[in-house]
């Protein structure tokens, strides 16, 4: 995925080149800001069983079903990054989300009717990233591609409970650098997939979750 | 002070519910306007086995399945009990003689009743002082690794029993059908279910995650309470509380179910004993046993109400307790 993702990114032509020094540079400090989205993803379904009497058929006895699955969500990040040269740069930031999760109960065995009980978590994800630009410094986009780690705090309704875990995302995206002269402003685009660990989700289990962000980027 | 004791019975586990019992998720004794929980005060508990076999299983098979079964209690890990096996005595058990005793008991006036615990209980403070269970010789029994066709599995109904003798109520987790004769168990999901599997099944000798709540919330050890969490709230039918309605916590992640009952005129109920996480709540009226097998008749246990889910996903934490959840009902 991320050598596909490399190979459409990087024949994005550059349109146009800057004027002057040569920016970002070595030392050059970005900060960026905006929205993201991220998807959602099936949880196991755990059906409410009973022991069944053995005498009165094979199999557990289903008191409901149970399908959880937690919902897409929209969120806002921010970040702060240092390019060690033109091309390489690291950078820190954090991502909050407020995904649905939803247990959709249904063939209850006393026919209770069907409910999808619901909560919202705030999910927050404190990262660090790699990133390597392509093309030349010179111009005004650049795409780029990522990859990094992060801490999952996964926070659920009422406040009294954190499950915390690790992620691991990988990326790309493009940065156009807007204005006359050397640049200071851009907007930013990121996708890429975070492999989450721990936080809400199955036990042990692990979480494929696709992401999209649109930032806002100056440089210092 | 003075030390006052009642003697307390509860029917434990029947092969078809016809009897009565007065018995609640924990069992407790009233003193004044509060309610004191049942329990010992002192471990391990000491406990003869009576020297007379029945129903086809020797005194000494009795007391290795009974063994089994303290052990398994024993082995919750988010509880504190211990046993200890005395020795065999020549004392039947529901005789108040100050020993806790097993044994087996010809009682064929009970023709649908396996086995029953009796207590003398302190009723200012709760403690157990004595406990006697009887198994009914009148039935066939069994101690076969894998349970023997048409036999009860003493090891079985002796873990359901040894829940009573430490003071744990029947459990509402499980679904009926009525038949000639009686009711029969679909299925279960407690060994304190009070009625029995049928003979030849070994399924009760494992304890289910409501078994071990219940255990736990009466002798908790450290673990249980910096791990497990509550959820207490009210059960409403036309902005009146529901008496007797059995709510059950469903933890969507784990698929485990631990239930309670609304205990109050209010319709309050409190569910002890949950991992952390989101619980699926789910409240029915107590249709599958016999009422009696919970209650005391005089209580006013309120059945005519439909089953329903609460429509949010109560979130439990670590240690700690969620409050205030409120489900509507509404009449059949």
């Amino acid at each position: 995925m991320l050598v596909v993702a490399a190979l459409l990114l990087t024949v994005v032509p550059a349109d146009a080149q800057f004027i002057g020094k040569p920016a970002p540079r070595a030392g050059t400090v970005e900060f960026s800001g905006g929205g993201l989205f991220h998807g959602g993803s099936d949880e196991p379904n755990v059906p409410a069983n009973l022991t069944r009497n053995p005498t009165t058929g094979s199999g557990p006895l289903e008191l409901f079903k149970s399908d959880v699955e937690l919902k897409p969500a929209f969120g806002v990040e921010a970040r702060v990054g240092v390019y060690i040269n033109p091309k390489v740069s690291v950078e820190g930031g954090v991502q909050v989300a407020w995904p649905q999760l939803r247990a959709s109960l249904t063939d209850d065995f006393e026919n209770a009717p069907d409910v999808t009980a619901t909560e919202t978590l705030t999910s927050y994800v404190f990262s660090g990233s790699v990133l390597y630009h392509f093309g030349a410094p010179a111009k005004r986009s650049h795409p780029f591609l990522l990859a990094g780690a992060g801490h999952v705090r996964d926070l659920h309704d009422g406040n009294d409970l954190v499950e915390t875990g690790f992620e691991y995302h990988g990326g790309g995206g493009m940065k156009w650098w807007l204005g006359k002269g050397r640049p200071k402003a851009g907007v930013r685009a990121d996708v890429g997939v975070s492999v989450r660990e721990g936080g809400y989700g199955t036990e042990d289990g692990r979480r494929i979750v696709p992401t999209a962000s649109f930032s806002f980027a100056y440089l210092f | 002070m003075k030390r006052v004791v009642a003697v307390l019975m509860v029917l434990g586990c029947v092969a078809i519910a016809t009897e009565r019992a007065s018995a609640y998720l924990k069992l407790g004794s009233r003193v004044g306007t509060r309610t004191v929980t049942l329990n010992w005060k002192t471990f391990p508990i000491r406990y003869f086995v009576t020297n007379r076999a029945g129903g086809g299983v020797s005194a000494q098979q009795l007391q290795t399945a009974a063994g089994r079964a303290f052990g398994t209690w024993a082995a919750v890990p988010t509880a504190e009990v211990s046993s200890q096996f005395a020795g065999f005595t020549g004392n039947t058990p529901a005789l108040n003689d100050g020993i806790t005793t097993i044994g087996f008991v010809d009682r064929p006036d009970q023709d649908r009743v396996l086995g029953a615990t009796n207590f003398l209980i302190d009723t200012v403070t709760g403690e157990i002082v004595e406990s006697d269970i009887y198994l009914n010789s009148t039935f066939d029994w069994s101690v076969a690794t894998s349970g023997e066709t048409a036999r009860f599995d003493v090891e079985s109904i002796a873990l359901h029993e040894i829940g009573h003798l430490q003071g744990l109520g029947h459990s509402a987790l499980g679904e009926t059908e009525l038949r000639a004769g009686g009711r029969r168990v679909l299925g279960a999901e407690a060994v304190m279910f009070p009625i029995a599997f049928s003979a030849g099944t070994i399924e009760g000798r494992t304890l289910r995650e409501d078994d071990i709540a219940g255990l736990s919330d009466i002798y908790p050890n450290a673990e249980y309470r910096r791990e497990r969490g509550s959820i207490s709230g009210t059960v409403l039918k036309g902005g009146r509380g529901v008496f007797g309605a059995h709510v059950t916590a469903f933890n969507p992640r784990t698929g485990k179910l631990v239930a309670g009952f609304t205990l109050t005129d209010a319709g309050a109920f409190v569910i002890g004993g949950l991992e952390p996480g989101p619980h699926v709540l789910r409240v029915e009226p107590l249709d599958d046993g016999d009422i009696e097998s919970f209650f005391d008749l005089t209580l006013n246990v309120d059945t005519n109400f439909q089953v329903k889910f609460h429509d949010k996903l109560v979130v439990v934490p670590r240690g700690g307790g969620v409050n205030g959840v409120s489900i509507s009902v509404v009449a059949k």
